[in-house]
């Protein structure tokens, strides 16, 4: 089948042929299976052109801003009916009030001045082993071999190694973010890295050598520049994950159960120096027992993971223990559980991870039986 | 191949679960343009197209449809809905209406929404390389859906000149859409090994 067979078929799906063409195209239509799949392609061809040059003239924009201001009307409607009723409930709880007896100065349990979320905020340890304060710093750092380290938004730092000099040795920096505080570093390939609180990642200034290797405590997401020359490694304790270029995020809070959770690319890890490297393909997680030298691959949903780089807490069938060891990270407090199986309950959530905590712990105590009492920084976890 | 559709259907899915608002804005940035033109290809009429398709929108937001949302299913629940919406709002069907009910046509939409950035990406620089009077002519058919002989009145030139200049055009674009399936089988195999 040529040109022409083609050509007449373009015509017959752009509805050009008279009656007596039509009809002998429809009889070598029907004569042969492959003759209507030589067709189906055709049009199928014909509709993605068709499609994809069409797409050019929608205003997604526009679009967008009409549906969200439908959709946004919806959403205050409800929030009005509900402001409403909460509304009447109070004048009818204060009217009672009032009526018995003066309210006494009493302190709500879910309200405390002491406790904020947390904030950008980290330390440097410069290969002087001078320590410098990056939390609202806003002056360029100058290192022994030249390289510049610049405030980024006052959000993190970022490595210029233009100006360096070649190094006889590998000078390291390190970064110290406390609980309560999250921070954001370029290293000098380009390789990016969020930390969250609570952990430290130790790195050189300049990758001189073969391998790009850094050492990292606590919880990270990695954004790492492909080089397929100088693999990047990433070490903690014994644990040690190799990459190229890739997304995961790598949590090494506990000792004994290293998470890595895979988003892009490929990577291999061992749990420690005797054990088998193993890979994980994207959507997996990775878990590694260091002392053991034990792992265990499984696929997942690797949203809620991720979340806390986004700004974002997603909580998908999470153990109430693990939501309140990332809570006192993250707000820095102690939580102590008066009763061990309270620490089993699951939850399912969504918050913005610049929220107080008392909106967690409403959010928790509205959906279970749990109650919260907070005195100092210390969070009391008890059943109804 | 695009395995990021995959990856963006759950995350949309997890968003929107957690009733956040956010996930419509995510599945809007993926979804809206692919699903008003889909609308188009029943209803001629891009305006009206992109009313149903926010329709649809608002309806999944406002009856909590989001909830029953399943990776697997998202992409294919959306064209079917859209296709179903479309077929209420029309009384008189264009001369394609058998052709666009055929299990082919929707095949042609899953495709398009699986493969959607490479086929939009090659679509276009192979337009752009047209000469100038074989990328009006298709403009006019394919996109404003006009005769033979309106584009031929329309440029004072016969109806084969059109049926020529279209015919070559097109093959060329299906000469590079071919091209890019293959390839894009090829790496896949690979990533397998």
């Amino acid at each position: 089948m040529g040109q022409e067979k083609e050509t007449l078929l373009l015509d017959y799906f752009n509805g050009e042929l008279d009656d007596v063409q039509g009809a002998a195209v429809e009889r070598w239509l029907d004569a042969d299976p492959a003759n209507r799949e030589e067709f189906e392609r055709l049009v199928k061809d014909c509709l993605h052109i068709r499609w994809a040059r069409k797409e050019q003239l929608v205003d997604a924009m526009t679009g967008k801003k009409l549906v969200s201001r439908r959709i946004s009307r919806i959403k205050v409607r409800r929030v009005w009916y509900g402001v409403a009723a909460s509304i009447a409930i109070l004048v009818a709880i204060g009217g009672m009030y009032l009526v018995n007896k003066p309210l006494p100065e009493k302190k709500s349990i879910a309200r405390n001045e002491v406790i904020r979320h947390g904030f950008p905020q980290a330390r440097l340890v410069l290969s002087s082993g001078k320590v410098i304060d990056l939390t609202d710093n806003e002056d360029s750092i100058l290192e022994q071999d030249g390289s510049v380290v610049k405030m980024k938004d006052g959000k993190g730092i970022e490595y210029n190694t233009e100006q360096a000099g070649v190094a006889n040795q590998v000078i390291y920096n390190k970064i110290i973010v406390p609980r309560g505080g999250e921070f954001f570093v370029t290293l000098a390939d380009g390789t990016e890295v969020w930390l969250n609180a609570d952990s430290e990642l130790e790195y050189p200034v300049k990758f001189t050598s073969d391998k790009r290797e850094v050492r990292l405590k606590g919880e990270a997401y990695f954004s790492v520049k492909k080089d397929t020359e100088k693999p990047f490694l990433v070490r903690s304790g014994e644990y040690q994950l190799k990459v190229y270029g890739t997304e995961f995020n790598l949590n090494t809070y506990k000792n004994n159960e290293i998470q890595a959770v895979l988003v892009k690319g490929s990577v291999g890890f061992k749990a420690n120096r005797t054990a088998e490297e193993v890979r994980l393909k994207p959507s997996q997680l990775g878990v590694a027992n260091e002392v053991t030298g034990k792992t265990e691959v499984n696929n997942v949903d690797v949203y809620p993971y991720i979340a806390w780089k986004n700004q974002d807490v997603v909580f998908v069938n999470e153990r109430l223990e693990s939501i309140m060891e990332k809570a006192a990270r993250w707000y820095d407090v102690n939580v102590f559980f008066q009763n061990e199986s309270l620490k089993d309950l699951r939850f399912f959530g969504n918050m913005q991870r610049y929220a107080d905590i008392q909106e967690l712990l409403f959010f928790l105590e509205n959906t279970s039986d749990v109650r919260f009492s907070v005195k100092d920084r210390t969070v009391v976890v008890s059943g109804k | 191949m695009d395995n990021s559709g995959k990856n963006k259907d759950q995350e949309i899915c997890i968003v929107l679960c957690s009733k956040s608002q956010k996930g419509m804005d995510m599945l809007f940035d993926v979804y809206y343009k692919p699903l008003v033109v889909w609308a188009d290809t029943f209803l001629r009429d891009l305006n009206l197209a992109e009313d149903v398709v926010q329709d649809l929108f608002v309806s999944i937001w406002k009856d909590k449809v989001y909830l029953k949302f399943k990776p697997e299913t998202l992409a294919s629940f959306l064209y079917v809905s859209v296709r179903n919406r479309c077929f209420k709002r029309i009384e008189k069907r264009d001369v394609f209406r058998n052709a666009l009910e055929l299990d082919h046509v929707n095949l042609a939409f899953e495709e398009y929404n699986e493969r959607h950035d490479q086929i939009v990406s090659r679509v276009l620089e192979e337009m752009a390389l047209l000469p100038e009077r074989s990328r009006e002519i298709m403009n006019c058919v394919f996109l404003e859906g006009l005769k033979y002989r309106e584009v031929a009145e329309r440029y004072g030139i016969s109806v084969s000149t059109v049926k020529t200049l279209l015919g070559n055009s097109v093959k060329k674009l299906r000469e590079r859409l071919d091209k890019e399936l293959f390839s894009g089988f090829l790496f896949f195999y690979c990533r397998r090994e």
